[in-house]
């Protein structure tokens, strides 16, 4: 379970988290939509260690991240899968390289050892989910904003993390692929059996696969509520994502119920 | 008081630094980098710089000899030519030209590497994937650094002198005897030390420096190259004080372990 308690935090005397509340049930796919600056992706940063608040409490399974340093900090860390908005995929490597680096350097998957030969093969199943297989020896520079964001799932999904963090999925791209993206997230949530942390502004995408949705404003969580409930509210954010889709709720589980 | 909010800054930035040097070495101490990882950046940072210090060293040594010669001929003293290209290589130019090419040709690029890591949050990915930076990126180029700037030093220097041989022998007509007798009788062991121990020194500056200000980089592609050149002028500023400084109290030290002996 993820649990961010009473967290404060502010960049230059400019306060981007005030007193957040938060709180993931395993198993769930849990999408956190909000205005751009509203504090999405300091939350992400928070979960992974990278970020520490001034105040509150950041816990992932009974350990308090802003607690955690050095070597206690990257033994958590084996759990955890993050995706990042652009990608991040190591431009000095290959494709491959940047799918087994995770193998490679700790020789595990799914909390289980592996042998080293058996890296290419896992390498190879992860680039097939993600529909990029025979991109193997390509660079991060020669490929699309779309592949990129792929070959970055199967890198994470790769060693079957617990718990699978995404920073802005769909950003950036066109419809089909967002769609794709969607299915990607909802069928490593089926596999994997994980939790998942989405942070978006694109409420298709986040009704298509949500369990349940927040809503982040002034730095603080406004509403958590399952799709449905969600949109019924009266906030004008929500207003506005009901005009976006006009009214059509039955975008809601798309993915998620198949 | 806004000079004594830059002060404080600057103060903090190098309390930062001495932490990274810190935890760099800690780093190291506690677990050594792959063989994978160091071997590619011994290559890099050694194999890939010989023509650079080659050229550098032997041009040094020709233009040491042919100045030394002008100014020594008519004054009776041409017979030390030999004896002053390999002292002054071996003790000021050797180190310090070797380490002001090393940080325009590593130093830069390992700034703008890492400086394009961080702002690209390829950093923050390797974090994310439980893998130390510091091990992963800085620790082998700083043990590459440690290593091969010292023998590309040592490189430069015989280069030089045999570059001064040439132009002194071939050009001038210098005897070869007179080029090299000199040498072995007044060039000491110390010497050797002190052109070593600078280019140990440098190397520690030179990739620390440029470690850290990758690693520190926040913002976009202008930032990258601001922190790129902010880098290879401190590195060039600290080598060039603290040749000084190192001249100085290695010179100081060998007088009095002399004297102490005596």
């Amino acid at each position: 379970m993820i649990r961010m308690k009473n967290v404060h935090k502010s960049f230059n005397g400019n306060k981007v988290l005030r007193g957040l509340n938060l709180e993931i049930e395993d198993g769930e796919i849990f999408v956190l939509v909000g205005k751009s600056g509203s504090g999405k992706s300091v939350i992400l940063k928070h979960l992974m260690g990278l970020m520490k608040p001034e105040e509150g409490e950041v816990i992932i399974d009974n350990d308090d991240m802003t607690k955690l340093f050095g070597y206690k900090l990257y033994e958590k860390l084996m759990d955890v899968g993050m995706i990042f908005q652009m990608g991040a995929l190591f431009d000095s490597m290959t494709v491959a390289q940047n799918v087994g680096f995770y193998l490679k350097e700790h020789g595990i998957r799914g909390g289980k050892k592996i042998v080293k030969s058996d890296i290419k093969k896992y390498v190879s199943e992860s680039l097939e989910k993600v529909g990029l297989k025979g991109i193997e020896e390509l660079y991060p520079g020669s490929l699309s904003g779309g592949m990129r964001k792929r070959a970055s799932i199967a890198r994470c999904v790769v060693y079957k993390p617990k718990y699978l963090f995404y920073d802005e999925p769909t950003t950036g791209l066109d419809p089909v692929t967002s769609q794709t993206i969607a299915k990607l997230i909802v069928a490593q949530q089926n596999e994997l059996q994980g939790t998942t942390l989405v942070v978006s502004h694109d409420i298709v995408t986040t009704l298509a696969i949500a369990d349940r949705i927040a809503l982040i404003e002034e730095g603080k969580i406004e509403i958590v509520a399952p799709p449905k409930e969600f949109m019924k509210h009266k906030h004008p954010t929500i207003t506005v994502f009901n005009e976006m889709i006009g009214g059509d709720l039955s975008l809601i589980g798309k993915q998620r119920n198949g | 008081m806004q000079t004594v909010v830059s002060q404080f800054k600057f103060l903090i930035s190098v309390g930062e630094y001495v932490s990274f040097v810190a935890t760099s070495f800690a780093t190291i101490f506690r677990r050594l980098p792959r063989w994978s990882l160091l071997r590619e950046q011994l290559y890099s940072i050694g194999v890939l710089s010989l023509s650079v210090v080659s050229l550098t060293g032997f041009s040094t040594g020709l233009v040491l000899a042919t100045q030394s010669y002008y100014q020594l001929y008519n004054k009776g003293l041409v017979g030390v030519t030999g004896l002053m290209v390999a002292k002054a290589m071996l003790t000021e130019l050797g180190p310090v030209l070797t380490a002001f090419m090393f940080v325009g040709r590593i130093g830069a690029s390992i700034t703008a590497e890492l400086a394009t890591m961080k702002v690209t949050e390829q950093v923050d990915a390797m974090i994310s994937m439980a893998v130390d930076p510091q091990r992963y990126l800085v620790s082998p180029r700083l043990i590459s650094g440690l290593i091969m700037l010292p023998l590309l030093t040592v490189y430069s220097v015989v280069l030089g002198v045999f570059g001064g041989y040439l132009i002194a022998v071939q050009f001038f007509g210098l005897a070869p005897t007179t080029f090299w007798d000199p040498i072995p009788i007044y060039v000491e062991p110390f010497d050797f030390w002190i052109g070593f121990i600078k280019s140990l020194v440098f190397a520690l500056l030179s990739v620390t420096i440029c470690c850290f200000k990758g690693m520190t980089t926040t913002g976009g592609a202008k930032d990258v190259g601001e922190s790129t050149t902010k880098a290879v002028v401190l590195c060039y500023v600290m080598i060039l004080i603290l040749n000084f400084f190192l001249t100085l109290s290695l010179n100081v030290m060998r007088s009095e372990i002399i004297r102490w002996f005596q």
